[in-house]
């Protein structure tokens, strides 16, 4: 609709420019404005992760009655959230009956995931060499096996200059990675600032202008 | 190549593209992109020029240095004119022959004649039109000769061969009228029409049918073509090839608008608009040849950026479930192992002086001082962060802090109960839910949430997860922004949220009043802010070291240090399994291809 | 009403140890009940979020004003109540764009404090922190050895400078027709390249170091709950 589309960006970039006012000018009513605009941004965040949820049950309702991909995984979609919800809608997310699901489901198979990621990523570093033979390759390996030896006594031993207390390798590698992080974090803040300014001089639109 | 403006938003667009990027406006005219892209969108003039010169008679040469105000004027004045207004040409025809020869040059205008006839003599202005009129132009051409059989051959009548083209000569204005009026150029032509009979008078106007014209003209369009066979100028018979070729594209597709896609539509914008042209002046004058190179590199790298480069045949590496099956089994040996065996005892003998600030932090935090305890975490890190907190968290516990938590992940508010029982039952503490702690739930909102809660917790989440209103209690009634709390503490696995926590906490509240108990992933994100001579964080302890440490210091037996002795055996065996992995992997890759060369030989 | 606490124990442990086999397999290679085991996860996952959503932000901030008070609790929620069922336009393909509205403020407000948070909280901060590094008197106040604190202070600005002109994209035609980058960006950027390699590398061993710790936590819930159903038994 195209009236909507100057509507909507006028909303965002007044509600964007009062915001980042605060930041910089300290005035009782722009305080005012933004506190309530900050408010509603954050009730709407609440609100449109259920809209996600909701887009998701129906994705999976349509997938599942068009057939589509295993139904069984679509059921046990269905069957766990369900239960999750009756669950802890009922005796509330802290009773020991609602948190039930999130101990036996949630934990186990992130933690899980988690771990078998450690034994994949084991197995891909025992390849890097051979996919990329070049000087970085062999910088970021002998990086990972310091990183992974500073952190704990090498078979209960701590080895000279590596493990051993304050390690002259572990500051060098700090002192190195800080300059690096340092860079990237300042890279990473211009760019935050060129994709912010963007939406707010409206050139952006992710709220579908 | 130039760039190419929209004629209708004006935005400066791809040479090449064929539709604004900004309107979605056709850059191109009809006629011109049926054309092809080689032709630009100017008028029908220069790409009449490209013909072959020997072939024009003069007339139509003068024709084709037509300027665009020559043929200005209303429609209705290029309406097929009375006779009197005829070209000599036509004249002379009309005099040997009677009726044909205007039915044949009115058979050639026809598409324009027809909708004119039709449509009414509805003035409308040319100007525009001329402008975009390449394809429109000829268009209208191809139309008359919708018949393609019966289009001519080169075989001329012998008067019109003997015709000497100067003749016309001093005839030309009236020719130039004639040509620019019966050839309107926006007016679009439906095949069909051809059927209803051009000669018919009831649909041929009055003052063209009847002055001169003859009633009595073929109603039929293969008629017409015999005449034309017979009777077309020699110098018209490009036009007419180049008309023939039209015809066959005549099923124009749409590509702009809402009606992308349809065939044998009416363009979605009016064609007589003027196209503007670029302000040559912003692309040749204004800038500097220096920056006409960067625009261009510029330009060339946005082209590349499009183009799909072949990928690399990547030397591909076998999967090898062997080796992955083995460093799997080696791992989880060394984890039971370790578990069950304890072999390793032992503390680490380091000291950390992100640990030593954490704790000197702590010393500040008395009973029933409000501590924030934000958990930001998956519980796929639980493990790790129970091992980086614990030693702090107790330490807090011990004190008796007021324990508040926050989460900004939706699963972040189950995590905090989580730890708050494991620590508790670890640690031998009593803490109770209410009186010791409570857990204000999950924040949304990320950074616009958290720089809220900063400002103004109590209007940011008034009730616990709980539903009960906190912030009337004993130890939270003091509580109007963050750096009311007598410590913060983040405790966090995401670098981005880390660095959205720091960013937003800095000037809200003192760097000494935060301290940060990160997972190992992201210590070197979060040292830049910590590691300096004015640091932003007062404290940091990373990964299990860190915890372990912290616990050593503190003298408590928490969970880092019910890990570590297991912790090391895994990685030291992890760096015997990488090491071990690549030897194997290589001296695979060279049997492989030591195999490869002794087959070669 | 609560379930017996033993029996909710023993099978949540149960399920939980059934979870972390099934996960732990997909090492021999992928299977139909990862699968399954993904897909109770993530709806377990969507209702939790659900849930906590409910008790965090809907009740407290859109329920409990007009419980409170209905007259100002009405007044109070009317716009983020509105502005919130726009959201839900979304949900329609036809009526979406009059949940623009909604989430126009919350991307000019989320934009906004992510360049506010950047200014003030990373970029300045982060190019003071490079500064302050060779300052004398700060070193001394902090207790530092002025060399050590000056060798320090120039590696990490170096690293710093060298990391982002590795990022500089600049570059120039050759009379080949070739993109060149400055000759003198060309040997900082492959300095700089070190650094990050090796940023990236300390990343990467904490990401492997986490993982162990994950591995380890769920070795031990399995030996645990393997010596109690012995011990059962």
């Amino acid at each position: 609709m195209k009236i909507n589309v100057p509507f909507s960006i006028a909303i965002a970039v007044l509600s964007a420019i009062i915001a980042l006012l605060g930041y910089f000018i300290e005035n009782s009513l722009l305080n005012q404005i933004r506190s309530s605009l900050l408010q509603s941004a954050i009730i709407l965040a609440g609100v449109a992760l259920i809209i996600g949820v909701i887009n998701m049950m129906r994705v999976h309702w349509v997938e599942m009655r068009g057939g589509k991909g295993n139904k069984i995984y679509h059921l046990t979609f269905f069957a766990g959230l369900i239960l999750t919800l009756l669950l802890g809608g009922w005796f509330g997310m802290s009773n020991p009956n609602g948190y039930w699901l999130y101990e036996a489901v949630v934990v186990p198979v992130e933690a899980s995931l988690m771990a078998i990621m450690a034994i994949f990523l084991t197995y891909l570093l025992t390849k890097i060499i051979n996919r990329r033979k070049d000087f970085f390759s062999i910088v970021f390996l002998v990086t990972v096996l310091v990183g992974l030896l500073t952190s704990a006594p090498f078979l209960g031993q701590e080895i000279p200059f590596i493990a051993t207390g304050n390690s002259i390798v572990k500051s060098l590698l700090h002192l190195v990675s800080n300059g690096a992080m340092r860079g990237i974090l300042i890279g990473v803040a211009l760019g935050s600032i060129a994709t912010g300014l963007r939406v707010i001089l409206g050139s952006d639109r992710p709220y579908g202008g | 190549m130039e760039t190419r403006f929209c004629p209708f938003c004006g935005q400066p667009n791809q040479p090449d593209a064929q539709e604004c990027e900004f309107c979605h406006a056709r850059l191109i005219p009809l006629g011109e992109i049926e054309k092809g892209p080689e032709s630009e969108t100017s008028s029908v003039v220069p790409s009449i020029e490209q013909e072959p010169q020997p072939e024009i008679p003069e007339w139509l040469r003068d024709l084709r240095d037509l300027k665009l105000d020559e043929t200005e004027g209303e429609i209705d004045e290029g309406i097929i004119e009375p006779v009197e207004d005829l070209p000599e040409w036509l004249k002379s025809r009309d005099d040997q022959k009677g009726s044909i020869s205007l039915e044949s040059s009115e058979t050639l205008l026809s598409d324009s004649l027809k909708n004119e006839s039709i449509i009414g003599t509805e003035a409308m202005p040319i100007e525009s039109a001329a402008i975009t009129s390449d394809g429109h132009t000829e268009n209208s051409i191809s139309s008359s000769s919708s018949n393609e059989d019966s289009l001519p051959d080169a075989d001329f009548p012998d008067w019109l061969k003997a015709m000497p083209g100067k003749e016309w000569e001093d005839d030309s204005d009236k020719e130039e009228d004639f040509f620019g009026g019966v050839v309107p150029p926006f007016v679009d032509f439906d095949e069909s029409l051809l059927d209803i009979g051009l000669s018919d008078s009831s649909i041929v106007p009055e003052e063209i049918a009847g002055e001169g014209v003859s009633t009595s003209t073929p109603s039929s369009t293969q008629e017409t073509g015999e005449v034309l066979e017979k009777e077309i100028p020699g110098g018209l018979e490009d036009l007419l090839a180049k008309s023939m070729h039209l015809e066959t594209e005549e099923k124009r597709i749409e590509v702009a608008g809402p009606l992308a896609g349809l065939s044998d539509i009416l363009p979605v914008e009016p064609l007589i608009a003027e196209e503007k042209k670029g302000f040559d002046i912003f692309s040749n004058l204004l800038i500097t040849e220096k920056q006409r190179q960067h625009a261009e590199l510029f330009e060339q790298l946005i082209a590349e950026e499009g183009k799909t480069k072949p990928i690399k045949s990547a030397v591909t590496e076998g999967s090898s479930p062997g080796l992955r099956i083995f460093i799997f089994v080696i791992i989880l040996a060394a984890s039971i192992f370790g578990v069950l065996f304890n072999p390793l005892p032992g503390k680490p003998s380091e000291i950390s002086v992100g640990v030593f600030d954490a704790m000197q932090a702590l010393t500040k935090v008395s009973a029933h001082s409000p501590v924030l305890l934000i958990v930001d975490y998956e519980a796929g890190d639980f493990a790790e962060m129970q091992t980086v907190g614990f030693g702090l968290i107790d330490q807090l516990m011990v004190k008796g802090a007021y324990l508040v938590l926050l989460s900004t992940n939706p699963l972040g508010a189950l995590q905090g109960d989580r730890l708050i029982r494991q620590i508790n039952l670890r640690g031998n503490h009593d803490y109770e839910e209410q009186t010791d702690w409570v857990n204000l739930g999950y924040l949304p909102g990320s950074s616009a949430g958290i720089q809220q809660f900063i400002q103004s917790p109590r209007i940011t989440l008034p009730l616990t997860s709980h539903n009960q209103n906190i912030w009337a209690t004993k130890e939270m009634k003091n509580i109007q922004k963050i750096g009311d709390f007598a410590l913060v503490v983040v405790m966090t696995e995401n670098a981005s949220q880390a660095r959205t926590w720091i960013e937003q906490l800095n000037g809200n509240i003192t760097p000494n009043q935060v301290v940060f108990l990160v997972s190992s992933q992201i210590e070197p994100v979060v040292e830049p802010y910590y590691a300096s001579i004015s640091p932003q964080i007062g404290g940091l302890v990373a990964g299990i070291n860190g915890g372990a440490i912290y616990e050593t210091q503190a003298g408590r037996n928490g969970m880092a240090l019910l890990y570590w002795d297991a912790y090391g055996l895994i990685v030291s065996s992890s760096v015997f399994l990488i090491l071990f992995g690549i030897l194997v992997n290589t001296i695979g890759k060279f049997r492989q291809s030591s195999s490869k060369k002794a087959e070669g030989k | 009403m609560n379930l017996s606490a033993d029996w909710l124990n023993f099978t949540m442990m149960l399920v939980s140890a059934m979870l972390t086999l099934i996960i732990f397999s997909y090492i021999f290679g992928d299977h139909f009940l990862f699968h399954l085991a993904v897909a109770l996860f993530i709806g377990v996952s969507a209702a939790i979020g659900c849930l906590t959503i409910y008790h965090s932000v809907l009740y407290p901030a859109l329920i409990q004003p007009i419980i409170q008070d209905p007259i100002r609790g009405w007044i109070t929620i009317a716009i983020p109540l509105l502005l919130s069922c726009l959201l839900f336009f979304k949900l329609s393909q036809r009526w979406s764009f009059m949940g623009n509205p909604s989430l126009a403020i919350m991307a000019g407000v989320g934009a906004a404090t992510v360049v506010g948070g950047a200014i003030k909280g990373t970029l300045f901060p982060q190019i003071g922190a490079s500064i302050t590094q060779f300052d004398l008197q700060a070193m001394k106040a902090a207790s530092v050895n002025p060399i050590v604190g000056l060798i320090e202070g120039g590696v990490i600005l170096f690293g710093t400078i060298t990391t982002l002109a590795y990022f500089h994209f600049g570059a120039h035609l050759t009379s080949e027709g070739k993109l060149q980058r400055t000759s003198w960006i060309e040997p900082l950027s492959w300095i700089g390249k070190f650094f990050i390699a090796v940023a990236l590398g300390w990343i990467f061993s904490g990401i492997l170091r986490a993982g162990y710790i994950a591995f380890l936590e769920r070795v031990r819930f399995m030996i645990d709950l393997i010596l109690d159903l012995l011990r059962v038994i």
